[in-house]
C-alpha cells in the first residue's frame, strides 16, 4: 500500500527495478491520484545510468592465457634413417630365410646325455603247445637307463665319440595278458603247424622266456670318494696341527714364567732408584 | 576453472569490468591496473572459482582495489559550480555528461553500489555479497546516493 509515508521509498525501489508489477501497479495508481508527484517520479527514473559500451579495454589480449603448445621435435634427415632401416630389415628377412646350419663345436668336456630307454619288443609266443590250458604270455623287458648312468663322451670334430662307457640298469616288469579263448584256439592250431614243421621236439618248459639282460655295472663315483676322503683327512691334519700349536704355546708361556722368576728371585733385596742429576725422583724396594 | 573458461571471462567481462573501474577511480590508467589485478587475482584463484560465479569474483575484487586507489589518492574534487550547467536541459543529450558529474561527487562506496545496481543490473543480495554489505545496509546507501543524485539534477535546472 502506497502511502505520503512511504511513496519516496516506493520510488526508489522503482528507480532500483526492485518492484514488482502489483508494487508499481499500486505507485502509478497513487501518483495519477497525485499528479504533483510526477516530476519526483521522473527525477528519480532519470538518475539511473547506462554503461557506455564503445568504451572497452584496448589491452584484453594481455589478459588471455595461451594453451601451451605441443612441442615438435624436427625430424632431419629422416631418409637416412629410413634407408638404414630398410636395410637392416632386409638383412634380417635374408638371415631368417637361411637353412639352419650345424655349429662347428669342439668340446672336449665330457658332456651328459640325456638317459636312454631301450624297450624290449612284446614277445608272444606259446611256450608249450602240449601243455593245459594254453596260455599266451607277454613278456614285456624294459631295459631303461637310469638317470644317475654315467655316459663320458668326447667329440672330437664331430667325430662320433669312440670311448662310451654305459652303465645300464634294466627293469624287468613282466606282463600277462589272457587272450581270448577263441582267439586262443586258432592261434594254438596254426601255432601247432608251424611249430611242428619247425621244431620237431617241442619244448616243455613252461617258464616264460626271458630276454637276455646284461649285468648291472655300477661304477662307484670315484672323484667324489676321493674328496671327500682329502676332506676329512685334512681336517684330522688340522686338529693334529691345532694340538701341536698350542702345547708349544703352552711350552712358551711356561718357559717366560720360569723366566721370571728367575728373574724375580736375582733382583730381591736389591734397590731401584730414579735419579735426575742428583735429585732421586723415587725408589723401587724388592 | 579451466583456460578456455578464464579466456571466455576475459572476453566477456573485462569491457564492463574497466568501465566499471574508470568510473570507480576516476581515471583510465588506474582503470586500467585494476582491470589486470582482477584476472590476475581470477587467474591464480581459478582453482577455487566456480566459472558462474567468475563475474561477481570479478567485481569484488575490482570493488576492493578500487576503494583502496580512490581513499590513497584522497578522492576527486570538483568545483562547486558546473562547467556545463548552461548545456544541460532535461532529456537532452548532456544529461549523461551532467549525471557523471553528479556520480564524480558521490563517496566512493555510494558511486560503486549506483554503478553496480545500474550498469550490471546486481539485485541488492549480489551487491551485498560483492561489496560485503547487508541487503539494508546496500539498500539504504543506493536510496541515500539516488536522493543525492536527484537533488544535483534539481540544483542544476534550477541554475539553469
Amino acid at each position: 500500500m502506497v502511502t505520503w509515508e512511504n511513496y519516496e521509498e516506493y520510488m526508489l525501489l522503482d528507480a532500483d527495478g526492485e518492484l514488482n508489477e502489483t508494487e508499481q501497479v499500486c505507485l502509478q495508481a497513487f501518483i495519477a491520484l497525485h499528479p504533483e508527484l510526477q516530476k519526483e517520479q521522473e527525477l528519480y527514473s532519470a538518475v539511473r545510468f547506462a554503461p557506455d559500451t564503445t568504451q572497452l579495454y584496448q589491452q584484453k589480449d594481455l589478459l588471455l592465457k595461451e594453451e601451451p603448445q605441443k612441442k615438435t621435435i624436427a625430424f632431419k634427415g629422416w631418409w637416412a634413417y629410413g634407408a638404414a632401416a630398410g636395410i637392416a630389415a632386409i638383412i634380417g628377412i635374408w638371415a631368417l630365410k637361411q637353412p639352419a646350419q650345424q655349429p662347428l663345436v669342439v668340446d672336449n668336456t665330457p658332456a651328459k646325455v640325456a638317459p636312454l630307454v631301450a624297450v624290449a619288443s612284446e614277445v608272444k609266443e606259446p611256450k608249450d603247445i602240449h601243455s593245459s590250458p594254453v596260455k599266451t604270455v607277454t613278456v614285456e623287458n624294459t631295459i631303461k637307463r637310469q638317470p644317475a648312468a654315467i655316459v663320458q663322451t668326447k667329440k672330437k670334430n664331430n667325430e662320433v665319440p669312440a670311448n662310451t662307457q654305459k652303465v645300464i640298469q634294466p627293469v624287468t616288469e613282466p606282463k600277462v595278458v589272457t587272450p581270448q579263448p577263441e582267439t586262443i584256439a586258432q592261434a594254438s592250431k596254426e601255432m601247432e603247424k608251424t611249430f611242428r614243421l619247425q621244431d620237431p621236439e617241442p619244448k616243455t618248459n613252461t617258464q616264460p622266456e626271458v630276454l637276455p639282460v646284461e649285468p648291472i655295472v655300477t661304477e662307484p663315483n670315484t672323484v667324489e670318494l676321493k674328496t671327500r676322503r682329502s676332506g676329512i683327512d685334512v681336517l684330522a691334519l688340522l686338529d693334529v696341527k691345532e694340538s701341536q700349536g698350542v702345547a708349544d704355546v703352552k711350552d712358551a708361556i711356561s718357559a717366560k714364567l720360569e723366566q721370571a722368576k728367575d728373574i724375580k728371585n736375582k733382583i730381591k733385596g736389591t734397590d731401584v732408584s730414579l735419579r735426575i742429576g742428583k735429585k732421586e725422583l723415587f725408589v723401587l724396594k724388592f | 576453472m579451466e583456460l578456455k573458461e578464464y579466456n571466455a571471462c576475459v572476453k566477456q567481462w573485462a569491457d564492463a569490468l574497466f568501465r566499471f573501474a574508470c568510473k570507480c577511480t576516476g581515471n583510465q590508467e588506474d582503470a586500467g591496473d585494476v582491470v589486470q589485478n582482477s584476472f590476475a587475482v581470477l587467474w591464480e584463484k581459478r582453482g577455487s572459482v566456480d566459472p558462474e560465479k567468475a563475474k561477481s569474483f570479478l567485481f569484488q575484487v575490482a570493488y576492493r582495489q578500487s576503494v583502496d586507489i580512490f581513499r590513497r589518492k584522497g578522492g576527486v574534487t570538483y568545483s562547486e559550480e558546473p562547467e556545463y550547467a548552461e548545456s544541460y536541459h532535461p532529456g537532452h543529450s548532456d544529461l549523461k555528461r551532467v549525471l557523471d558529474r553528479a556520480l564524480e561527487r558521490l563517496d566512493e562506496q555510494s558511486r560503486a553500489l549506483v554503478l553496480l545496481k545500474d550498469y550490471e543490473g546486481y539485485r541488492y543480495e549480489e551487491i551485498a555479497q560483492i561489496t560485503g554489505l547487508s541487503d539494508s545496509q546496500v539498500k539504504v546507501y543506493l536510496h541515500r546516493a539516488r536522493k543525492t543524485l536527484k537533488e544535483y539534477l534539481v540544483s542544476v535546472e534550477h541554475i539553469i
